[in-house]
């Protein structure tokens, strides 16, 4: 297949090189050129796990876009390991003293696939618009953060400002979310911007986009501008990516078995160790970056106001048979907000309130919740019930959610579940009506997680779902976003962490890892430290 | 008979009217605010969530929504998705082959498979071969359509390789979906041609043929089956828009784009534009093919008339 493309791109370029002979040295140039690239080549089929919502990856609100869409753009900087990175789109950076101002150096040699020229001025237009209300940019818009504005210094050098100190900046800036796009595809394209085109820089662009079933991809062969942190430069092994939608887990396994797909995403955990074992698969398990599945308390409705009733959750649910049983032992017992390979996470955290079941009857005792008649506990006339909102679209929160419910029935506490589809669940949990909800993040800076979960400002029907509003958490996560000493940084950490546990504003139940898998036949995955990023710019297929 | 066919296609009119006033009320009135919904769990502020529930039109008074909606069904523009922002008119363009392909397939096998099972297990009632034909169609009824098509997977994709596991496009991605759909409404209708074909085997013209004397295959082809049929024939038009619309699960399993995938999707993020697009589509379909069946009532019963 991917010769007979060769031969129709081949007589396209030819067809339009007759009308001007002058331009056939070029034309063999670029013939020679593509003959070359079509002896590595190969088409690459991915199994997604979920539709997309947008091609426009500064736009969505999909972290699978992101998956996609690292290819089609170059973040200014690539993120090395936690807290360290590499040049990408910029040659070098530099940081005011205080965090609100970074400027970049571009490089001079990139183009957008539409042919124009990076510029200064392109990272504005891209920055600009994220935060314009009427982009409705999500993901991107929470990743740039408390942007101010963009200074155009020179062609190639810009300086990004923010309105308070933004220390998670880079980070952000390393994500394919804060990739950046081509002003005149913008203008050109207008409304068919993201649904219908996508223009950037990277080293695939695309080609066609069926909504709801593939996508796919076609390599940049002028592209030349890879940062050192990959293995090559030029253009990618690969000739084509087709990123297929296929949201049953069972069938994207199936695909990867008879070979349709080479490369599938989130499998499923039951499997796992067959896929091990089997010798046509590689499998990749990568410990996710971010705050893996954890309660959130409503601490404005009682009774989860009451410390002692959330401690008493902390202190009964077995983490370690959650793991077990649900998550087919593939997920780890969680400790912290924030997972075990961010930078600052703090190990002390496993060790601070372990599970004692009689001590969560002693805690609820004390706090005056006594065992009524019927096994669950009562004060002042008040059932010791807990309203627990899940959303029933993924059948593994229902299954943790009955198996908590069993674990607090001894302990007297009846939980209720409280199942409902996207529309009703966000309506519900935004207005505070729960008691208790699920949460799971991805992400790859400390401080932004911990922002998310517990800032005061995302109270009130934002992400902080627990409703905590406390002014020295607050502060905590402030100098959090705004400490460029790692050391300090670290400490400032650990005591928002051990905050969140004395309080007991959540507990966290189980990490997961990333799980992909591919054909044998596919070689040199990269793969982010985060494992949130499956990338196949050195990729190649052997026959 | 033309006539009759004009007058019901003008009624088409206020049945869509309705179905569009229902679909918009409906929708109203079902908990959850699609601004709401698109934040998700993004961090999202009061004030920024205002700004989507203004830029998509959701602030204004139901009445407003209301009227500019139908103005812009009348002027054909039926909006882009509040989500993907990509054209309603698009995104049931890329699908509507792929079901109709799928549902035409599944219906051919259904009616194939149904008609034969139910006349031959009627004409040898309560012989080995009707308890055979029954129990398929018991077991058919029965058979959630999930574990029918991950059976079908793992043993002619997985275990044999014969077909490709998922999508759309040719004929070999097109067959197992098509049996999976295809056997469960087959099941469905077999019981219903069996039924049917003996309420009229017992009627007293088949005794009168049968006593003239008349083979009874001959019986079967020309006085029975016309007959058994008009019921029959109701059922497989709802059948063919079900299979249209409601093939979700096929859709799902197979990783096959589709009307159903499309609408459940939309409903579960109160996609409005989708929602009321693809019900106002399928409802279409539906006064159509419904209009199909009662013009073949006529063809099929010259007793029935329509003017």
């Amino acid at each position: 297949m991917s010769r007979g493309m060769t031969r129709r791109r081949f007589l396209k370029t030819a067809g339009a090189a007759g009308i001007g002979a002058a331009a056939l040295t070029p034309l063999l140039q670029a013939v020679s050129r593509e003959v070359a690239l079509a002896q590595t080549g190969g088409t690459l089929v991915y199994g997604m796990a979920s539709p997309f919502d947008t091609l426009d990856v500064t736009v969505t609100t999909s972290s699978y876009v992101g998956r996609m869409g690292l290819h089609v753009v170059d973040p200014l900087v690539w993120s090395v390991k936690a807290g360290e990175y590499a040049p990408g789109l910029a040659t070098s950076w530099t940081a005011s003293p205080d965090a609100t101002a970074y400027t970049f150096n571009l490089r001079d040699d990139v183009k957008f696939h539409d042919g124009t020229p990076l510029t200064a001025e392109a990272v504005k237009v891209t920055f600009d618009r994220i935060v314009d209300p009427a982009t409705k940019a999500q993901t991107a818009f929470s990743f740039i953060g408390p942007y101010d504005r963009t200074e155009v210094l020179g062609p190639l050098q810009v300086r990004v400002r923010f309105k308070r100190p933004y220390a998670a900046f880079l980070n952000a800036a390393s994500t394919p979310y804060l990739g950046i796009i081509s002003p005149t595809a913008l203008r050109r394209y207008g409304a068919d911007f993201g649904p219908v085109v996508f223009v950037s820089t990277g080293p695939f662009s695309i080609q066609s986009y069926q909504s709801g079933q593939e996508i796919t991809l076609i390599r940049n062969i002028n592209y030349n501008w890879a940062s050192r942190v990959h293995k090559h430069n030029g253009p990618p092994h690969l000739q084509r990516m087709v990123f297929k939608i296929i949201t049953e887990p069972s069938t994207r396994l199936a695909t990867l078995e008879t070979g349709e797909t080479h490369f599938i995403e989130d499998i499923p955990p039951t499997d796992l160790e067959r896929l091990k074992r089997d010798q046509r698969f590689t499998v990749i398990e990568i410990p996710q970056a971010g705050s893996g599945w954890s309660v959130m308390f409503n601490q404005q409705r009682p009774p989860t106001n009451e410390l002692a009733v959330r401690r008493a959750f902390q202190l009964t649910v077995d983490k370690e048979g959650l793991a077990k049983s649900v998550w087919s032992g593939v997920h780890k017992p969680a400790c912290s907000p924030l997972t075990p390979n961010l930078f600052g996470f703090d190990p002390e955290t496993c060790k601070k309130y372990p599970r004692n079941v009689d001590q969560a009857r002693r805690v609820l005792d004390e706090a005056g919740w006594q065992m009524g008649p019927d096994g669950i506990r009562v004060k002042g006339g008040q059932r010791l019930v807990v309203d627990y909102y899940f959303r029933t679209e993924n059948p593994k929160l229902r299954e943790m959610t009955a198996f908590i419910q069993a674990q607090m029935r001894p302990v007297g506490v009846d939980v209720q579940l409280r199942g409902l589809a996207g529309p009703a669940y966000f309506q519900a949990v935004r207005t505070g009506l729960h008691h208790v909800q699920y949460w799971w993040d991805t992400g790859t800076d400390p401080g932004q997680m911990l922002r998310i979960l517990f800032h005061s400002s995302n109270a009130g029907g934002g992400s902080n779902r627990n409703n905590y509003r406390n002014a020295e958490m607050d502060t905590l996560i402030d100098q959090i976003g705004a400490e460029g000493n790692p050391q300090k940084r670290r400490e400032l950490l650990a005591k928002a962490q051990q905050k969140a546990l004395d309080e007991q504003i959540m507990i966290f139940l189980t990490d997961p890892p990333s799980l992909f898998a591919h054909q044998r036949t596919v070689s040199d995955v990269w793969v982010d430290w985060g494992g949130l990023y499956p990338y196949f710019y050195d990729a190649r297929i052997t026959r | 008979m033309l006539q009759y066919i004009v007058r019901r296609l003008l009624l088409t009119i206020p049945t869509m009217l309705a179905i569009a006033l229902v679909v918009f009320l409906m929708l109203h009135a079902v908990p959850g605010d699609p601004a709401t919904i698109f934040a998700g769990d993004n961090n999202v502020t009061p004030e920024r969530l205002a700004v989507v529930r203004r830029d998509m039109g959701l602030d204004r008074p139901i009445a407003v929504q209301y009227v500019d909606y139908m103005s812009r069904i009348f002027r054909g523009n039926l909006g882009r998705s509040l989500y993907s922002r990509i054209p309603v008119t698009r995104e049931i363009g890329n699908r509507i082959s792929s079901s109709a392909e799928l549902a035409v397939a599944a219906f051919a096998l259904a009616v194939t498979l149904g008609i034969v099972l139910g006349v031959i297990s009627a004409f040898w009632r309560s012989t080995w071969i009707d308890v055979a034909a029954m129990s398929f169609a018991i077991t058919g009824v029965s058979m959630p359509i999930f574990w029918l098509a991950q059976m079908l997977i793992f043993v002619f994709a997985i275990s044999l390789g014969w077909f490709p596991v998922t999508g759309a496009g040719g004929l070999n991605r097109l067959f197992l979906p098509a049996l999976a759909l295809g056997l469960i409404s087959s099941a469905t209708l077999a019981r219903l041609v069996r039924s049917s074909v003996l309420e009229v085997l017992s009627l007293p013209y088949v005794t009168t043929a049968r006593s003239k004397g008349l083979a009874e295959i001959k019986i079967l082809a020309r006085h029975v089956m016309k007959n058994a049929f008009i019921p029959i024939i109701t059922v497989m038009g709802l059948q063919f828009g079900t299979l249209l619309s409601g093939a979700v699960i096929t859709e799902t399993v197979f990783a096959r784009p589709g009307m159903g995938k499309l609408l459940i999707d939309a409903i579960l993020i109160k996609d409005f534009p989708v929602i009321q697009a693809v019900v106002l589509f399928v409802s279409l379909i539906y006064v159509l093919v419904n209009l199909l069946v009662d013009v073949s009532y006529a063809l099929l019963d010259p007793r029935i008339r329509f003017d």
